[in-house]
């Protein structure tokens, strides 16, 4: 295979014998490709399924490793949030790489690019493909993926923070927290239920299959979030571009992959020839078959489209299609980004931060709770990556999606829903599975003094207030030394005119950090009587709420 | 699985879906605590393994509770995420204890568990009490975490303030049910123990289970019938309760409360913070239920 020519009009070397378009079996690299792939879509779901509650232990795995590759995510939240972030050293790993061989990391490592893959399989007998990419490294979507890079790499610049809605990673970890983890263990504990009531004999086989299930496979509880539908639906419409070509995202949208690209073109490891075929014996066409149309319409190869992936090679008949080493040559052809394309871009790079804080601008509602340690809001903002990583782990499901309240840049950021669930006391996990240190990595004793917000009651729902009833849950449940909340003992008359003395609670709002615990076990059907708000929505001078 | 075995689930699971949707539990042996004057053994030292053994033995030893071949129940508190030492929780050492010995008389199984306040892996792990069952290495012991799916429906016929409630399955299923909670301030019980203890089977909103709580829980004893209960007072929160986090508010008392007498129990381990049985609503509800004894003086204490 080392002895074919260099030359840009190869000569094939077509295998002796054999029938008639018989290849030359080579499995080494394609199967190669494919085995990383499934090897790194399983790192992923088994890092996800490991960020969970390690006991009380702090968390050793390294469970946000797929964000920590991510060049994109590191360099935004870095612009964004002003900072260096050391925890991104493997992102640098993955560039140094990338020069070494080119777009590797779409074709073999993105788990987000196998899931497509394997959705083009499935989906192939619906595909309509039309002529509007039939020449996708030249056509008119290629400068997309650019601008997609330019306007989230600038908006970072300039405090609007964009990548987490675009990276692949963010995409698809949101999605399998919000949407797919919950479905399945909705579905395992429904096996579970079954098994439960399930006689004897049945019973005997669901219950080790359903213990197996629960205790390896399905998450510890059952999680519900906010935004399903929204986050479902961009992750079925990046899947089904694959009805439109092969690997759309990743050719015409991804900017993480544009990037890579970007940098692949002076790869030193590149796919040889450069210029398909004229004439195959086999009459493969490589142009034609390339999942991510990396030939332009002369039949070149596009350096910053090609993902590796090794089926050109495979299927070569003969030993024409190769990999090797040409040291570092930038590729000639013009990425297919114009200047007017990129002014355009820069343009709407600026534009947008000013559009945006004017649309979503002003103070975040007073219910916005944001995960313990976070002080400042645009900060805040500007390092989180929507990454999902802090959704997942939080051992309550308290942390949520935000919602458009959270301002037009602020979806999907992480907010503190009590009513769901509470900020577990000693628990610091969201800030350690936070990739870009947007929650603060406090340790516990610190973590457990920052203020999320302020409990208040509700006089007129809480039970000891409004319905001389005893209750007082709430101060049960507080965790702070010496409780936030305290009650007077009041003697009155009980809903049977009968003189009681009850409990009445009140927060001292000196000693309430706003964990929501107290909101979270109110036992009021609906809206509980007590509702932590953020703290700027207390009044300065008042002690009890 | 032998016949007898298969022959047993299979009636045991006919009569459970011809409950469907409520299981009714009539409440056995409440008329037999009027015979004899119960007997609540206090048992006193640093050797918290030593006095389980010592409270038991006075009680019988074990095998008056434990038959072999049965299903155990053991409900320590491990309600919060808390560790031993602040008071919250059941002492680990004091639920092996229990544990070893059930072993030893001959159980069949013997399960660990409370539905936490706090997440529960944390609460398991920080107890220790995850830790010290698993440190008896034997397989019949273990430490579940709570399901959603074993809660199933209870009618409580002799409720008075409860009419159903949804209720743990192995908790009712158990041949024997012990009871190994915390004795500790609770500003609405005023204090938690045994009869407060039943919150951890519970399902539900248990919330709910607050407004009325001495009656409620008094009504949930009608239900839920430890064979033993074994009030863990080596240390009590004092205030705070029941979450507590601060040792200042811890006092060691390095004693042992255990009676077949649920509400004697209670009453007794009342006394430990100064207060008189009268004063925690759940043993007066309880005891006028009649499924206890609160009055000390018809009570024969046997220290050790």
């Amino acid at each position: 295979m080392g002895s074919a020519p260099l030359q840009s009009l190869p000569q094939l070397s077509v295998p002796p014998a054999g029938r008639s378009g018989a290849r030359r079996w080579r499995p080494g690299w394609r199967a190669a490709r494919r085995l990383t792939q499934v090897a790194f879509l399983l790192l992923f779901l088994v890092l996800f399924r490991q960020t969970d509650v390690p006991g009380t232990a702090d968390l050793t795995q390294p469970v946000n490793l797929f964000f920590r590759l991510d060049p994109l995510a590191g360099l935004c939240a870095m612009l964004g949030g002003r900072v260096w972030l050391l925890a991104f050293w493997p992102a640098l790993a993955v560039l140094v790489l990338t020069l070494v061989a080119g777009r590797f990391f779409c074709g073999w490592v993105c788990p987000l690019g196998t899931l497509l893959d394997y959705t083009h399989r499935l989906l192939r007998p619906l595909a309509r493909r039309t002529t509007l990419w039939a020449a996708p490294a030249t056509g008119p979507l290629v400068p997309v993926r650019y601008v997609l890079l330019l306007i989230v790499v600038l908006a970072a610049l300039l405090g609007v923070p964009l990548v987490g809605y675009l990276d692949p990673f963010s995409i698809l970890t949101r999605s399998v927290t919000a949407v797919f983890d919950p479905a399945l263990s909705a579905l395992g504990r429904a096996l579970g239920n079954y098994s439960d009531d399930a006689a004897p004999g049945v019973a005997r086989f669901t219950e080790p299959l359903y213990g197996f299930l629960r205790d390896h496979i399905l998450a510890f509880r059952q999680t519900t979030s906010t935004l399903l539908g929204v986050t479902l639906g961009i992750f079925a419409a990046v899947l089904a571009l694959e009805l439109l070509a092969r690997r759309f995202w990743c050719r015409f949208i991804c900017p993480l992959g544009a990037g890579l690209g970007l940098l692949g073109r002076f790869s030193l490891i590149r796919r040889l020839p450069v210029q398909n075929c004229k004439r195959c014996p086999a009459q493969e066409d490589c142009a034609a078959a390339c999942r991510m149309g990396a030939f332009n319409g002369q039949g070149k190869l596009v350096v910053e489209a090609c993902n590796a992936c090794m089926d050109c090679l495979a299927d070569c008949p003969g030993t024409v299609a190769r990999f090797k080493i040409t040291g570092p040559r930038p590729a000639p052809a013009p990425v297919g980004l114009s200047r007017r394309g990129f002014i355009t871009a820069c343009a709407a790079g600026v534009a947008l931060p000013v559009v945006a804080r004017q649309a979503g601008g002003g103070a975040p509602p007073r219910f916005l709770l944001r995960p313990p340690g976070v002080e400042q809001e645009t900060d805040f903002l500007n390092r989180c990556i929507r990454c999902g990583e802090c959704l997942k782990v939080c051992p309550t499901n308290g942390l949520q999606p935000a919602g458009w309240s959270a301002g037009l840049t602020g979806v999907f950021s992480p907010t503190l829903v009590p009513r769901t669930g509470y900020c577990e006391h000693h628990c610091t996990l969201c800030a350690q599975v936070c990739p870009t240190g947007a929650i603060p990595p406090l340790p516990s004793a610190q973590k457990q003094k920052a203020i999320i917000g302020k409990a208040l009651f509700d006089p007129r729902r809480c039970l000891p207030w409004a319905k001389n009833e005893e209750c007082i849950c709430c101060e049960e449940h507080c965790p702070v030394p010496g409780k936030a909340i305290h009650f007077d003992i009041v003697a009155v008359p009980n809903a049977a005119g009968k003189v009681v003395k009850i409990q009445r609670p009140y927060v001292l709002l000196e000693r309430c950090v706003g964990c929501g615990i107290c909101e979270n076990k109110c036992p009021l059907d609906g809206p509980a009587a007590i509702a932590v708000r953020r703290a700027e929505f207390v009044p300065p001078n008042q002690q009890r709420g | 699985m032998d016949r007898r075995d298969f022959l047993r689930q299979v009636a045991a699971w006919s009569l459970a879906s011809a409950a469907i949707p409520c299981i009714d539990i009539t409440p056995a042996g409440a008329a037999a605590a009027a015979v004899a004057p119960p007997v609540v053994a206090v048992a006193r030292g640093k050797d918290y393994a030593a006095l389980v053994s010592q409270a038991i033995a006075q009680l019988g030893g074990m095998k008056a509770f434990v038959k072999p071949g049965d299903r155990v129940v053991v409900k320590p508190n491990i309600g919060w995420d808390r560790n031993p030492a602040q008071g919250a929780t059941s002492h680990p050492e004091v639920v092996k204890a229990v544990v070893r010995l059930a072993l030893d008389a001959g159980a069949k199984q013997v399960r660990v568990f409370d539905r936490t306040c706090n997440d529960m892996r944390r609460c398991y792990e920080a107890s220790g009490i995850l830790a010290a069952v698993q440190s008896l290495q034997d397989p019949r012991a273990t430490c579940p975490y709570v399901e959603d799916r074993h809660f199933i429906p209870v009618q409580i016929k002799n409720g008075k303030a409860m009419t159903q409630w949804d209720l743990h399955r192995h908790a009712l299923e158990a041949d024997c049910y012990i009871n190994v909670p915390i004795a500790k301030h609770h500003c609405l019980a005023k204090l938690t123990l045994g009869l407060k203890n039943v919150m951890g089977v519970c399902g539900g909103n248990r919330g709910k289970i607050h407004q009325a709580m001495g009656q409620n829980l008094a009504d949930l004893a009608t239900v839920i019938r430890p064979r033993l209960t074994i009030i863990d007072a080596t240390r009590i929160l004092l205030r705070n309760g029941p979450q507590g986090g601060d040792l200042k508010d811890v006092k060691v008392l390095d004693t042992l409360v255990a009676s077949a007498d649920p509400v004697a129990a209670d009453a007794y381990a009342t006394t430990l913070f100064g207060l008189k049985p009268e004063e925690v609503e759940s043993t007066v509800a309880a005891h006028r239920m009649q499924l206890g004894e609160m009055d000390l003086t018809r009570i024969r204490i046997v220290e050790v």
